[in-house]
């Protein structure tokens, strides 16, 4: 569950990048957040994961304050930032087994995991090679499983698609379905529609800083009979 | 050519935005540049007054041209060695590198601008090196108009001989052998290199007897034959350049022109040729892509306990970025080897130091004050020289995201880092103590005094570190040089250590030599340890929770 109450950003004491946003999300939803570039998806994603401070407002995960009890409200989540370029020099299997260490996972725990998840985004035989010789997709991959590992109630990706191949994309889109199957949350930002339209149960679409609709597709696209959701976006979007 | 100009403005450009990003505040950048000023000012206005020494005992012997000699062979000679650093990581290494050469530009224009931006770099050890020395000459000499113009025009175009050669030898090597182009075998070989270097400088410095005016004659009548002579034939505009000055000979300064010109010329020719040859494919990575065993699986995948698996992802990653092991952990076994090599060099020589060295009695008790301040003078130095801790929050650059997002407190997480620099720093102990222990057979329970203080020594300079990177990361970087090498916070451990190291010798002659004084020195550092651990723990919990990246 994820509370997020009337936070605001300002950047430099001028720019507003989140602007008295609130969003709620029960468990057992995935929700899709949207919006065009430099909207506020990524300042209220890193607000929301303690990387930044609000000037005001609050928000809960799994009703624990990011702010006034960090570590155990980290504890809650897992989150896939949207540049997947960390630790370089470690092995991908070190670097996995570090994230365990973090999360205290147990031995067997993360040994199974490891093994499952490696299986699925056909990441094995990388394990034992440095970050730094992986694609882009590879690194995107090996961040998930970082996530993965320990395990989290809320995961949290910032554009988590971006750079899969097509199995691995189909994957992780299971296991969001499979994730909130499990009375569990998913939240993500994305700039592909389709993803949304077919994965999420509920979108928040953001522009400039400020939410212009949270709630279910449906309802949406009854407001707007005959358009399509890339053309409602548009017209969102667009709207002064 | 206009391509040239396009792309130097956009490097210029670039290059000081990103120093723009790392000090946002005016008036923080204000107090910095004026600390450094401060701190630099006794070498410049030593150097000043060596100079003009140097002038009073040259005159007689109508030589003071010798000055602009060493001074012009010392910046040619100091901008080569730096430039083989440079080169790499500019004209390779860089991270444009990938997108320029998706651009339709000619080798020459992206050469010449890197060349140009390796220039703007330079000139700032140039005026470091020469101001104090041209200051120094110009008191005593008062020259005309005509060499104020032949001086500016010489410093500003003195880089590019020595910086042309080194970037045609690191061009051809990077387009005729092929293993150099592996990124971390050329940051490893050139490092090892230039270790090997310093600590053969030291060896043959060893003997050097100080310099008075007969010898100083005795090398000028032998001057064919000297150093000086080969760095003459290995910069040969330098000499045109010197009699320029002092001569004020113009039709010399145009033959230094010249030859910088041709210099030039045959670089920009060269690169034509060997650039892409070997720039394409250089950030290419190799990896094996094998299955782990299960034995291994197993024993990679064993749980370590938060603070040491923090600590471990920190060693492992400063071991395996060249750079870092290099500037961070390669001072545990350079400082002692130069040390002992310094030491073994000069035994036989007619040396102050040796001599004052061999006449204490080490296995006396009466030395006690002395060694236990060497011992926390050994502490201080190797754990400010590795640069560990005072990087460690730089070193993550923008990925310094990661420590505010997992469920650790800033308290463990900085614990971690520091007991990084601490376990390099005790190594870098162990290696100076012991020998010392062993060669000057010196009483074991002297030597666990200085072994106290050295450890009380260590965890003040680490914390130290750790404050002022808390303080001041630099956090935007291109390049992981610029995390540890140009990375100014370095100096505000050096600076400390350095006075430390004076003023606690200083005041020898005022403390009694007695067990008190030494256990109530011990006393105050522990405290002041403590003081500064509790300060630390605060300061990274205010200072991470604010940083905003």
């Amino acid at each position: 569950m994820i509370e997020i109450k009337n936070i605001s950003k300002t950047y430099s004491g001028k720019v507003k990048a989140v602007n008295k946003l609130s969003i709620n999300v029960e468990d057992g939803e995935i929700i899709g957040f949207i919006g065009p570039n430099g909207a506020g998806k990524t300042t209220t994603l890193k607000m929301m994961t303690g990387i930044l401070n609000p000037d005001e407002g609050e928000i809960l995960l799994n009703g624990i304050n990011i702010q006034t009890n960090p570590i155990e409200a980290k504890r809650q989540f897992g989150f896939v930032p949207d540049n997947p370029d960390v630790f370089l020099r470690l092995k991908g299997i070190e670097y996995l087994n570090f994230m365990a260490d973090i999360y205290d996972v147990k031995d067997e725990d993360r040994r199974e995991r490891i093994s499952r998840i490696a299986d699925i985004f056909q990441m094995t035989s990388a394990l034992n090679d440095t970050i730094l010789s992986y694609s882009h997709g590879m690194r995107q991959k090996i961040v998930m499983m970082g996530v993965l590992v320990h395990s989290p109630n809320i995961w949290i990706l910032d554009e988590p698609l971006t750079g899969l191949d097509p199995q691995s994309a189909y994957a992780l889109k299971e296991m969001m379905r499979e994730h909130v199957a499990q009375n569990k949350t998913v939240f993500f930002s994305t700039h592909v529609l389709e993803v949304a339209e077919k994965l999420c149960s509920k979108v928040a679409i953001i522009n400039k800083g400020e939410l212009f609709y949270f709630g279910t597709l449906e309802s949406l696209k009854q407001q707007y009979p005959g358009l399509s959701l890339e053309d409602i976006f548009l017209k969102v979007t667009n709207h002064e | 050519m206009s391509k040239y100009f396009i792309l130097f403005k956009t490097m210029l450009k670039n290059t000081f935005n990103i120093i723009d990003t790392k000090d946002k505040k005016n008036g923080k950048r204000i107090l910095f540049i004026v600390f450094i000023a401060i701190a630099l000012a006794p070498s410049i206005i030593s150097f000043g007054f060596l100079t003009r020494e140097a002038l009073f005992m040259l005159l007689p012997i109508q030589q003071e041209g010798l000055v602009i000699s060493l001074l012009f062979l010392a910046l040619s000679t100091v901008i080569f060695f730096m430039a083989i650093f440079l080169v790499p990581a500019i004209y390779y290494f860089s991270k444009d590198s990938e997108t320029l050469l998706s651009l339709p530009l000619t080798p020459d224009a992206i050469v010449l601008s890197k060349f140009s931006l390796s220039m703007v770099y330079e000139y700032l050890t140039i005026f470091a090196l020469s101001t104090p020395v041209m200051i120094g000459y110009i008191s005593i000499m008062n020259p005309n108009i005509l060499f104020y113009l032949m001086l500016v025009l010489i410093l500003l175009t003195i880089g590019i001989v020595p910086l042309a050669f080194a970037g045609l030898i690191i061009m051809i090597i990077m387009a005729f052998v092929p293993f150099f182009k592996n990124r971390d075998f050329f940051n490893y070989a050139s490092g090892f290199l230039a270790l090997t270097f310093a600590i053969g400088i030291n060896y043959f410095m060893g003997g050097t007897a100080t310099l008075d005016q007969n010898s100083l004659i005795e090398l000028l009548n032998n001057g064919n034959n000297s150093l000086l002579g080969i760095m003459r034939i290995a910069f040969p505009n330098i000499p045109f350049a010197i009699s320029a000055l002092v001569h004020l000979n113009l039709i010399d300064f145009g033959i230094y022109l010249g030859i910088t010109a041709v210099i030039l010329a045959i670089f920009v020719f060269i690169s034509k040729l060997v650039y892409f040859r070997g720039v394409i494919g250089v950030n290419e990575t190799s990896a094996s892509r094998k299955n782990l065993n299960l034995k291994d699986y197993n024993k990679i995948t064993s749980s370590k306990g938060v603070i040491f698996s923090y600590f471990v992802k920190e060693m492992k990653l400063m071991i395996r970025t060249p750079i870092y092991l290099l500037n961070n952990i390669s001072t545990v076994v350079l400082i002692p080897a130069i040390l002992a090599v310094t030491f073994v060099s000069g035994i036989g020589a007619d040396d102050e130091v040796i001599t004052l060295i061999n006449s204490i009695d080490w296995s006396s008790g009466s030395i006690l004050l002395i060694i236990t301040f060497a011992g926390f003078v050994i502490g201080i130095m190797m754990s400010s020289l590795n640069l560990i801790t005072v990087t460690s929050l730089s070193r993550e650059g923008t990925n310094i995201y990661f420590m505010k997002l997992i469920p650790i407190s800033y308290v463990k997480q900085i614990q971690a880092k520091i007991l990084s620099g601490i376990v390099v720093s005790f190594v870098g102990i162990l290696f100076m103590l012991v020998p010392a222990w062993l060669f000057f057979s010196i009483k074991l329970h002297l030597v666990f005094f200085a072994f106290i203080a050295s450890i009380l020594g260590m965890i003040l300079i680490n914390y130290l570190g750790m404050i002022v990177d808390l303080i001041h990361p630099k956090l935007v970087w291109e390049q992981e040089t610029a995390a540890v090498k140009n990375n100014i916070n370095s100096v505000f451990t050096m600076l400390p250590t350095f006075a430390l190291s004076f003023g606690i010798f200083f005041l020898v002659p005022y403390v009694p030599n007695t067990i008190s004084s030494v256990l109530i020195f011990l006393v105050i550092l522990t405290a002041i340890d403590v003081w500064i651990m509790q300060f630390t723990h605060k300061l990274s919990i205010k200072q991470l929770h604010n940083l905003e990246i």
